[in-house]
């Protein structure tokens, strides 16, 4: 299985992995394409929350948390949330997931994908709204209406399918002779 | 890397995200949380720019060269259109002149001719909280903040957050968004607030207020924000039945906002209808036939 070797025990240079950092802002720019909205209708993959699960599970640490701050500030591009709140739900997102991994000994495409639709459904219909109510003085309960919320749900299902192609795609990408 | 940084980069990082998103919460104008708004709009905006282009030479070529089958039949029946037009353009303009006369006879103030500025919608929030676009006209383009935004079919929205040649634009289906508005039909005055996902509700109308399906509700230019008649919506629901002293009602907005391209955004502040500056004669005639709206 193509994610069979998924694990802490797999880090990457840094000197291989900038191209993600670039890689997030730009696809983010690609979701936000006037043409992009009107053909997804909500049925779109969350990149960043994506490149993050894969930068905490094929990096360090440090050079995972700095990946996450990076993709959480261009995040916050085309959105009038504060900056610096997606970055600490991504960083969140690095936590979690390195500590799941590490407890689990987490490895193989159906654990994965599992763990990315409970963390996108954590992080993406939990903490965020929440965090957004907070922060812009607002209850959080106005930012979980009914079609928001199918959405929301909908970035999250997609984003846990779309680990298994999208990391095999990276790793062809990024890291040649690791790829199994 | 050492250890030590290592160890204290994500705590370094983490701090650093709650002071912007602090700053933000304090003072959403202020200079750190512009820092954070602005630089991603301005670093990133080249990108929307590339794809914009892209796609529009790929529309090109399509329309050039494979989408001129047909094209002699609508040739002619354009010609057709263009000639109603026309006429229709000619009543129009004894319509306006019309309007003029008997608008200097009212003693009414004549407005400033409004600047407008021409704009394109580079990009929409991907993410499902906000309603909001990014257009590719900014403060050195001469875009103000709280500019409202037009199109051809109504009321888009109003400019938020300024970069350079970059601007986003909260849309009026946004949930913090509200407008002034009166029912055509009957001149009740409403507030039309943003219900998210491309709906638009009335606030605070009281039930024993007449409205109806079809109503179209336009803007009532009383907020300071929006300039007067242009098209919010169309009353597509109305509920009287339950508790409380408001009617619940739904707005299907007039603008079309799943292919919004092309915006106006206007320069100046609009002008407040003013009644002060109207006769006790001509205020008492005008506000017989127009109940005064509600004091906010």
């Amino acid at each position: 299985m193509a994610l069979a070797r998924y694990s802490l025990a797999a880090p990457a240079p840094l000197a291989r992995l900038w191209p993600l950092l670039v890689l997030g802002p730009v696809l983010t720019a690609v979701t936000g394409f006037p043409r992009a909205g009107l053909y997804l209708n909500g049925w779109r993959p969350d990149w960043a929350f994506l490149l993050t699960l894969f930068l905490a599970l094929r990096t360090e640490s440090w050079l995972a948390y700095l990946g996450a701050f990076v993709l959480g500030f261009f995040q916050g591009y085309l959105s009038l949330a504060p900056p610096g709140l997606f970055c600490l739900k991504l960083a969140l997102g690095v936590l979690i997931t390195r500590g799941l991994a590490r407890k689990l000994e987490l490895k193989g495409f159906l654990p994965l994908s599992l763990l990315a639709l409970c963390l996108g459904g954590a992080l993406g219909l939990g903490l965020e709204p929440w965090l957004l109510g907070l922060t812009q003085s607002q209850p959080s309960y106005q930012f979980l209406n009914e079609p928001t919320l199918i959405i929301a749900a909908r970035t999250v299902f997609v984003s846990a399918l779309g680990v298994a192609p999208f990391f095999r795609l990276l790793d062809r990408l990024f890291h040649p002779k690791e790829s199994p | 890397m050492p250890e030590r940084w290592k160890l204290f980069l994500p705590l370094f990082l983490f701090l650093l995200a709650l002071a912007l998103v602090s700053a933000h919460a304090r003072a959403p104008q202020g200079r750190l949380s512009s820092l954070g708004t602005t630089t991603p709009l301005a670093a990133l905006s080249p990108i929307s720019f590339g794809i914009n282009w892209v796609a529009e030479e790929v529309e090109g070529i399509w329309r050039s060269y494979f989408y001129l089958v047909g094209a002699r039949e609508e040739n002619a029946r354009l010609r057709q259109t263009l000639a109603r037009a026309r006429q229709q353009a000619v009543e129009m303009e004894e319509v306006r002149a019309t309007n003029e006369r008997l608008t200097s006879l009212l003693s009414l103030r004549k407005r400033e001719p409004e600047g407008w500025l021409a704009g394109r919608v580079l990009a929409w929030d991907p993410g499902p909280w906000y309603q909001v676009v990014v257009i590719d006209q900014g403060a050195q383009d001469g875009v103000r903040p709280e500019a409202a935004v037009v199109n051809v079919e109504g009321l888009v929205g109003r400019v938020v957050e300024l970069a350079a040649h970059e601007a986003k634009v909260l849309l009026i289906t946004d949930r913090s968004s509200a407008v002034d508005g009166f029912i055509q039909r009957n001149q009740v005055n409403v507030l039309v607030s943003g219900l998210g996902a491309g709906r638009l509700g009335l606030e605070y109308t009281r039930k024993g207020e007449d409205a109806r399906l079809g109503d179209l509700v336009v803007t009532s230019g009383l907020d300071g924000v929006f300039p007067a008649g242009r098209a919010l919506g169309v009353v597509t629901q109305v509920d009287k039945a339950g508790l409380g002293l408001f009617l619940r009602a739904e707005l299907r907005p007039t603008v079309e906002f799943s292919s919004l391209r092309e915006i106006l955004i206007q320069r100046s502040k609009p002008q407040t209808f003013d009644w002060t500056t109207l006769g006790s004669d001509v205020r008492a005639v005008f506000e017989k036939k127009n109940p005064r709206p509600r004091a906010r």
